[in-house]
């Protein structure tokens, strides 16, 4: 838990008061977090000028940024104090929260108080903007004593430095990463962990079985979207190389085996945990808190071949969770009707159905997501429908769950992204509403919040590869083969994409699409998707583990000679300071510039993060 | 300075402990500061209790708790509390109880005994009403100690190898991301004798696991305490001195295991 000591120059804060319909006065006390945090409690200096009673309680509330007053519904209550304890001197009274409400960085709260009292009773010492250098303001909730606050001599210290009032939050688990980031030196744990299957059900055991001190190498774990086409998503497995002195990843019928009575070592589960821990004492006991508080960056299969030698080591192959889908053909799934999958037959619909596929009674996919359709996160699509999406359909012939998913990914222009967690998303391909992480690198003022964090900037340009400027789909009309395509003006003009790049068409072939209007549907989407031409980037950091794809990302990076104009010389014009301008050249120069994260690739025996990001309008 | 056996606390199912017990992997795990610690026993009134059982009986004279915010409590075998632990080593006490402790780590020789389990009472911390907590806790028995000899200077060598990942950022700084730290001991003896040898043949021939504890005591210790392996060869044939009867002189590698 960390305290805030309230001060102007630190943190945001005024107070406010004002008269209510019920003749008493309300008190507000504003605040800006700094950071992502969850809010323990609040201390104020109180005391009453007479006897008073009844209970005194603060409401924390999102703050109008102008009168500093709450706005909408309180967020959290505290805890009630008993007015009668207060005298006539000054204390700190506390009122606790129950550290669940977050509060987000650079956002204004406000403390308010509406307990009614009546005559000449409840001072509070607050704070002001315009205060600092005097001291602490008070104001009493009384209004008989008069509206304007004054100043009072009180003098408070609390853990030895001046404060207005104290509030004590505890760092949400992003704000604890981005500080454990930064750090230059940090402690790190990787471990890996698997479930069996039992032999006779098949159903995985309910707990994972640790394996960490047996692996040798643990090779790198890999997400990206967009690889080749649009909405293909890839994820790559790892391949861990174990020791196997004991003959603990013998085949199950040995012996000495770990999956000696259980089934087949293929398709048992495995994760794996990399994370950094802090370390420090409580009470006299080590704590060793894990940040970001889930360590899990991988949960996928064993799938491959395991072969033992004289070596007394194996590897043990490792696929994404995807795998699953890849494992099953199309045709062999039920739930299909004549609209196509499920009820409806929207994309949205398939994927439920693959929730919520049974065999025999059994879930058939749900196992892999922690048997549990919470970790199933379907986002509805469009009303686009496929009819032809059916279990007997010729088209359908040998193609994999996998393979269908992709292609209402493409058409959707949807992401099937299954987290480090083991959560499988069906959602759109837009990028986080805000900025979930900032990255820094050379040439940059020191980033006291985020630190530096990036190693190398590996490429970075736009990628003419991923630029389309026509769209053409290919669809089953009455079981026919059919087409629609949609593209970009052609004209010969300096500001023409088409005549400045070349005709580019990006061809999508989906049967499941039973309309033209919904194949042109898609066609648009696609060419707003494609037709834009944009950078991207390829950067290297130290560890990072909590960013997800698609999130939204600062970076900042200046590899030019001079970061100032305050140089020696101009050599543009010789204005009246004869100083050089930036020596910008080929540099990278990148100013808080948004960026969408497209792939992720951490490497666990060199402890380095790689991501690919797309850039965003600034 | 003594070679142990493996420790013979290495599994939770060997536990029976009235608190605390998601922490008790942690007291077999040799990085101290993972520690075993109550949840709800932040009282001096009230009383941890942990037992170790093992598959049968086993020969004990050497145990060793590290890290620990013990005050009072009391170390004793086959669930009698009767049964303390006879000590051998000069220290502050004879039995292995404790009522005003403010050591946090201690390394008990003990008369050897038979047993099929050890328990712990621990009853109050040494910063009074705190959690119960052990960061390490090693049962054992000797399998050398030189013959009461400890190495010249030059001849014992300890360090801590960092497993540590070094990040060059964009700007030339350097980043350290440190995964764990392990000890490595060169030890190498001169006149040694025979019989002690023979025991260092056996430890080696065995291919087994042991415990390193160089300078073990009841008061003032370091805590230096380690599992490990020999690492490399055997070379404790080479004579001394010009005659049979001068000793042995050889020397060994000991790498901290996982």
């Amino acid at each position: 838990m960390s305290t805030m000591y309230i001060r102007q120059e630190q943190y945001d804060s005024d107070y406010n008061f004002k008269s209510t319909a019920d003749g008493n006065y309300v008190f507000y006390q504003s605040f800006t977090p700094r950071s992502e945090v969850y809010l323990n409690s609040v201390s104020f200096l109180m005391k009453r000028s007479s006897a008073v009673t009844g209970n005194i309680s603060f409401t924390v509330h999102i703050s109008d940024t102008v009168n500093n007053d709450d706005q909408g519904a309180a967020l959290e209550t505290s805890s009630t104090y008993n007015a009668s304890n207060l005298t006539t001197s000054y204390q700190l009274v506390t009122f606790t929260f129950a550290g669940t409400t977050l509060l987000t960085k650079d956002s204004r709260y406000v403390f308010k108080c509406d307990n009614a009292h009546t005559a000449n009773d409840i001072i509070v010492a607050f704070s002001s903007q315009n205060d600092y250098a005097d001291g602490i303001l008070q104001y009493t909730l009384d209004p008989m004593s008069g509206y304007e606050p004054y100043y009072d001599s009180v003098t408070a210290t609390y853990n030895g430095a001046d404060f207005y009032f104290v509030v004590e939050f505890t760092g949400s688990d992003n704000t604890n990463a981005i500080k454990i980031i930064k750090r230059n030196h940090s402690n790190v744990f990787r471990k890996a962990y698997i479930k069996r299957r039992d032999a006779t059900t098949g159903q995985f055991e309910a707990s994972w079985v640790e394996i960490t001190k047996d692996v040798k190498k643990w090779g790198s774990v890999n997400v990206n979207t967009d690889v080749d086409r649009v909405g293909r998503i890839s994820f790559s497995g790892t391949n861990l190389v174990m020791q196997n002195i004991e003959g603990r990843y013998n085949p199950n019928s040995n012996t000495y085996s770990l999956w000696y009575g259980y089934s087949s070592q293929q398709r048992s589960l495995l994760k794996i945990e990399c994370a950094f821990y802090d370390q420090y004492q409580s009470s006299g006991v080590w704590v060793n808190e894990i940040i970001p508080a889930e360590p899990t960056i991988f949960v996928g299969i064993v799938s491959g071949a395991i072969r033992v030698s004289d070596e007394n080591e194996i590897t043990l192959p490792v696929k994404p969770l995807n795998q699953v889908f890849r494992d099953y053909l199309v045709t062999d799934l039920t739930g299909f009707t004549a609209a196509g999958p499920g009820t409806t037959g929207t994309a949205a619909n398939f994927i439920q159905m693959l929730r919520d596929q049974t065999v025999g009674g059994s879930y058939l996919f749900r196992p892999f997501f922690n048997d549990t359709t919470s970790y199933w996160q379907i986002t509805q699509t469009s009303s686009l429908t496929y009819p032809a999406l059916t279990g007997t359909a010729d088209n359908l012939r040998d193609m994999t769950v996998w393979d269908v998913i992709e292609k209402l990914a493409e058409a959707e222009n949807y992401l099937p992204y299954i987290t480090r967690t083991g959560v499988f998303k069906w959602i759109p391909k837009t990028e986080g509403s805000t900025i979930s992480y900032e990255f820094n690198g050379l040439g940059v003022v020191p980033n006291t919040e985020y630190g530096h964090t990036i190693k190398k900037i590996e490429a970075y340009g736009e990628k003419i590869s991923d630029y389309y400027n026509r769209v053409s789909v290919s669809y089953l009309s009455a079981g026919a083969s059919a087409y629609v395509a949609t593209q970009s003006t052609f004209a010969i003009s300096g500001s023409n994409d088409v005549w400045n790049l070349g005709r580019r068409s990006y061809f999508v072939d989906n049967d499941f699409i039973g309309s033209s209007s919904n194949a042109a549907s898609i066609a648009n989407t696609l060419l707003t998707e494609l037709s834009s031409l944009t950078p991207e980037i390829n950067f290297s950091t130290s560890l990072i583990t909590h960013i997800n794809l698609l999130d939204k990302v600062y970076i900042s990076y200046d590899a030019s000679d001079f970061t100032s104009i305050n140089g020696y010389w101009d050599a543009a014009d010789w204005d009246d300071f004869f100083t050089w301008d930036a020596g910008r050249g080929d540099a990278i120069v990148l100013t808080e510039q948004p960026f969408k994260i497209i792939s992720i690739n951490i490497n666990l025996d060199t402890l380095e993060t790689r991501f690919v990001a797309r850039q965003l309008d600034s | 300075m003594e070679f142990l056996s493996e420790n013979y606390v290495n599994t939770t199912t060997q536990f029976l402990v009235n608190d605390g017990t998601a922490t008790v992997s942690n007291i077999f795990n040799p990085n101290f500061r993972f520690q075993f610690a109550s949840a709800n026993f932040a009282n001096d009134l009230t009383t941890v209790t942990m037992r170790i059982n093992f598959d049968e009986t086993m020969t004990i004279d050497r145990i060793a708790i590290c890290e620990h915010n013990l005050k009072d409590f009391t170390l004793f075998y086959n669930g009698a509390t009767a049964n303390t632990f006879v000590l051998t080593n000069t220290g502050d006490t004879i039995a292995s109880s404790y009522s005003s402790n403010s050591a946090t780590a201690h390394f008990f020789r003990t008369t050897q005994i038979y047993a099929t389990s050890v328990s712990i009472d621990m009853k109050k911390t040494i910063t009074a009403n705190q959690n119960k907590a052990i960061g390490y806790l090693a049962i054992s028995k000797k399998r050398t100690d030189f013959n009461n000899r400890n190495p010249s200077a030059q001849g014992y060598q300890l360090k801590r190898n960092p497993m540590q990942i070094k990040h060059v950022m964009s700007n030339g700084g350097v980043r350290l991301q440190t995964l764990e730290d392990k000890y490595e001991s060169n030890i190498s003896f001169e006149y040694l004798t025979e019989a002690v040898k023979n025991e260092l043949k056996e430890i080696y021939d065995n291919h087994e696991e042991i415990i390193f504890c160089p300078f073990g005591t009841t008061t003032g210790w370091d805590s230096v305490i380690f599992p490990c392996v020999w690492s490399g060869d055997f070379n404790f044939f080479n004579y001394s001195d010009n005659a049979s009867d001068a000793g042995f002189s050889g020397s060994i590698n000991l790498l901290e295991t996982p």
